[in-house]
């Protein structure tokens, strides 16, 4: 057993690192910049040196536990801990914000309190995966909103005082429930609250009551997915925000309302999602052939990106409402792999609105011939969005469409009718994916416009690009290592639907 | 039409069958044995449970100060009518209706007691007067309950030794004891009745401290281990205890209760022992309880029965000083008699819950001195750096 609080220390590093920030000298941005990026990365290595050296894989325990008596007046708790569902999470959270870090360079009004929310939202979304009380869950829940809405409202573009309204209002509005939730499942046995994660996985609940706890709680994790109907906040965030946030946003913190689906709609009231699980996969394939008819639609290049996610979202409800091994691994896999596609396509259309200072794609046209890497690139990565064998997107759909098919819960007729309707989602997907790609990169409409930025990516962007693209085929190519993390906790938390 | 759709789930509210009654959350239980002089109160381990954030409890009888301790804490206890009461219970109903008004009816709802266990490991063993008794002193209590209306509420059970076996290895030789089983035959007739499960005392540490030459001790202790092959079953085995909980399937099968469910009321490893008594020490007792708790947390069923989670319930809380036999059985206690641990798996003692970042003297005494400080320097360096 190790007792050093490691989880608390990579928690606390970028938010303490970040206030110092506050406290240089003005000698430019790029002192700031690198200090971000330093700190970042050290966090990253604590994080993977921990998860290397003390941490068991075949151990389906909360492992690396912290509990620090904080209130003693209700036995509140700094708790933390992590098994196999948080540990994939946790890295993606180092990796793409070390990486948007490094990609917000063009950053230089006010880069200082922009580094410091970067960092803050780092703390507050490890300390989201790491908490093992629902309560400090929620307090990290809510924390990371107040740097997402600054960023946004800060360095948006011209619309990102509505945007960011639309983002809190939504965000904060559902996380209501989330506290409702909260507090019933604290208080319903004991006069005291039981907020401990590891004590409400072993609590029972009459059937009625835990639907409306379930209620409460995927309505605030709906938004956070986002799951259609509750979406509509989020193309308009992804189109104001600079492409630095967005790699944040679609990287990170979306994955936090899946992780939730888990993590509490489906091990704390396992009985409710056995009822709603059917309309999970009904809502989930629904979702990946509107949100991609919509994607189609888009003259905004980031909101046809943005609906792209939200599709592709789609896949995790399906993982998650097969109740199945194999779907549940798939949806977790998919939480790590749109991770890195998302993150990766918002930066690439962020570096080429540097470029051509446009955002509409019938006014683009022709980027290939002078812009040749970010051509190269942009196609690989939206291959493996739309899910091209050896990418890590097509085995997480792979696995999510063989958990339903596998499935012991449904009859055979329904598991067919959903894997056809997904089967027009995924045909969808190239549609939209492909045909952005020609009006962005093909033809010459832009062939003899003179304009002094266009010049293709330089060191820095390809090292961003490559960094993601490595991830994303090696996982592609041995996803075993992904799985690795979650197979036992998937297990332990199947077994409450034997 | 939207709006019906997402009303549906309320529909299947109504449909939903009422579960059976259930005395077990979750995998994980501890027995809280009281023959000690020098254990912590009920209500410090109350605070002791929570903080290991342990639910199920069972106890060897139903001490009041214990039931009004566990109030309104969310803990669910099986209460223990003691083997001294159970001819009493059997000849007089109405001793029988008195002892659950007093002992269970009158602590509902604010203690959560989940069942009674009448008798522990009666069958087997050497009181023979009591093997004929032990049935209707359950059918007493169960019917005292049913009276009560609380028969859905509180399940009736009886704990069983692997003494009742007559064969056990390989596990699907499990069999019963022909003198034990005139009398086990109509209990579990009963049990099946009434959808109580069968109650196994199972302890991979008396089989290996009784036969060391023979027993590797890596297949008692979860370890890493060639295991054993049934070759009727055409089942590995990786470990014992999955071993004998399907040795107790296997006998259930062959008296004809292939449906009931099997749950261990007692399980351990000794942490000290006789000169005798191999096996018994800290090292052993942590890689057992640790491992085992690992192995219930991942809610598996034994090879035989994939589908059956295997429940355990840890013998025991504390050490227990006052109990007779041999000097094993005062120290399976997971904690010592003061609340503190005896070994690490994962639980923190009474004391160490006051912990703090802030105190300096248990961050020295925890060895995190070294390499907090080399963290903290290497944080600190960079903005130094970084400000020249």
């Amino acid at each position: 057993m190790n007792y050093f609080p490691w989880l608390t220390t990579v928690v606390i590093l970028p938010i303490v690192g970040g206030s110092l920030i506050f406290l240089f000298p003005h000698k430019g941005n790029k002192v700031i910049k690198w200090y971000t990026i330093c700190i970042c990365l050290i966090d990253l290595l604590i994080t993977s040196y921990v998860f290397c050296y003390h941490f068991e894989l075949d151990d389906p325990l909360i492992q690396l536990t912290e509990n620090y008596k904080w209130i003693n007046f209700f036995d509140f708790y700094w708790s933390f801990g992590i098994d196999g569902l948080s540990l994939g999470p946790i890295l993606l959270t180092g990796f793409i914000t070390t990486l948007a870090t490094l990609a917000a360079q063009p950053v230089t009004r006010e880069s200082k309190l922009f580094y410091f929310l970067m960092l803050a939202m780092y703390s507050g979304q490890i300390g989201t995966f790491s908490s093992q009380d629902i309560l400090l869950f929620f307090i990290m829940w809510e924390f990371e909103l107040i740097p997402v809405y600054l960023l946004l409202s800060m360095w948006g573009g011209k619309k990102r005082l509505y945007s960011a309204t639309k983002f809190i209002l939504y965000t904060a509005g559902s996380s209501v429930f989330l506290l409702l939730g909260i507090l019933g499942m604290s208080f319903y046995s004991s006069n005291e609250p039981t907020l401990n994660f590891e004590s409400l996985t072993n609590q029972s609940y009459p059937v009625a009551l835990e639907i409306i706890f379930y209620i409460g709680f995927l309505i605030a994790f709906a938004v956070k997915s986002p799951i259609i109907p509750l979406h509509t906040w989020l193309p308009d965030t992804h189109g104001e925000a600079h492409y630095s946030t967005c790699m944040l946003l679609a990287g990170i913190l979306l994955k936090m309302g899946a992780y939730g689906l888990v993590r509490i709609n489906m091990e704390f009231l396992s009985r409710a999602h056995s009822i709603f699980s059917p309309w999970l996969i009904l809502l989930g394939s629904i979702q990946i052939i509107y949100a991609a008819s919509t994607s189609l639609g888009q003259r905004n290049l980031k909101k046809r990106i943005a609906y792209s996610s939200v599709s592709h979202m789609g896949f995790l409800l399906l993982g998650i409402g097969s109740i199945s091994d194999t779907g549940l691994n798939g949806a977790i896999l998919q939480i790590i792999s749109h991770g890195f596609i998302g993150a990766a396509l918002f930066f690439l259309a962020g570096t080429s609105y540097d470029r051509l200072r446009l955002l509409y794609l019938d006014e683009m046209g022709g980027m290939a011939i002078p812009m040749p890497k970010i051509f190269t690139v942009f196609t690989i990565l939206s291959m493996a969005s739309l899910a091209l064998p050896g990418m890590s997107g097509f085995v997480a759909e792979l696995i999510v469409l063989l958990g339903i098919i596998t499935s012991q819960k449904y009859l055979l007729i329904t598991k067919i009718l959903i894997t056809f309707v997904t089967a027009i989602g995924m045909i969808l997907t190239p549609i939209y994916s492909l045909s952005m790609l020609r009006q962005m990169f093909y033809g010459y409409k832009l062939f003899n416009t003179p304009n002094s930025y266009f010049f293709d990516s330089g060191p820095r962007e390809l090292f961003i690009s490559i960094s993601i693209l490595i991830p994303v085929i090696s996982i592609g190519i041995y996803p075993d290592f992904i799985f690795s993390f979650s197979a036992d906790k998937v297990e332990a938390i199947l077994s409450n639907f034997l | 039409m939207t709006i019906l759709r997402f009303f549906c789930p309320f529909f299947i509210l109504f449909f939903t069958p009422i579960a059976s009654v259930q005395a077990f959350t979750g995998t994980y239980g501890i027995n809280y044995g009281r023959i000690a002089n020098n254990i912590p109160s009920p209500d410090e381990v109350v605070t002791l449970l929570r903080a290991a954030k342990i639910r199920n409890v069972r106890i060897y009888d139903a001490d009041h100060s214990v039931l009004k301790a566990f109030s309104g804490t969310g803990l669910e206890i099986v209460v223990g009518l003691p083997n001294g009461q159970l001819q009493d219970m059997s000849s007089n109903p109405d001793h029988a209706l008195n002892w659950v008004k007093e002992n269970v009816q009158s602590f509902l709802p604010d203690t959560r007691i989940r069942g009674i266990a009448v008798g522990n490991e009666v069958l087997g063993g050497t009181d023979y007067s009591l093997w004929g008794v032990l049935l209707g002193a359950v059918k007493n209590i169960y019917n005292a309950t049913k009276k009560l209306h609380l028969d859905q509420l509180v399940q009736i059970s009886t704990a069983n030794s692997f003494a009742v076996f007559a064969v056990s290895y390989p596990p699907s030789s499990g069999k019963f004891d022909n003198n034990v089983n005139q009398y086990m035959k109509p209990l579990l007739e009963f049990f099946q009745q009434i959808g109580s499960p069968f109650c196994l005392n199972a302890y991979p540490f008396l089989a290996y401290a009784g036969d060391p030459e023979h027993i590797d001790i890596n297949y008692a202790l979860f370890e890493p281990t060639k295991g054993i092959y049934d070759p009727m079953y055409h089942l590995h085995y990786d470990n014992m205890l999955d071993a004998q909980i399907d040795a107790a399937y296997s006998a259930l099968e062959d008296a004809g209760f292939d449906k009931m469910e099997v749950i261990v009321t007692e399980t351990g490893w000794a942490s000290n022992g006789d000169q005798s008594e191999a096996g018994a020490n800290a090292t052993n007792a942590r890689t057992y309880n640790y491992n085992l708790r690992k192995r219930l947390a991942k809610r598996k069923g034994t090879p035989h029965r994939p589908k059956n989670v295997v429940k355990a319930y840890i013998f025991a809380l504390f050490n227990e000083n006052e109990k007779p036999g041999h000097s094993s059985e005062k120290n399976y206690g997971l904690f010592k008699a003061d609340g503190s641990i005896s070994y690490d798996i994962g639980f923190h003692g009474l004391n160490a819950g006051h912990s703090s970042l802030l105190s300096l003297k248990n961050i020295n005494t925890q060895g995190l001195s070294q390499s907090y400080m080399m963290v903290f320097f290497l944080s600190s360096l960079i903005p130094l750096i970084f400000w020249s």
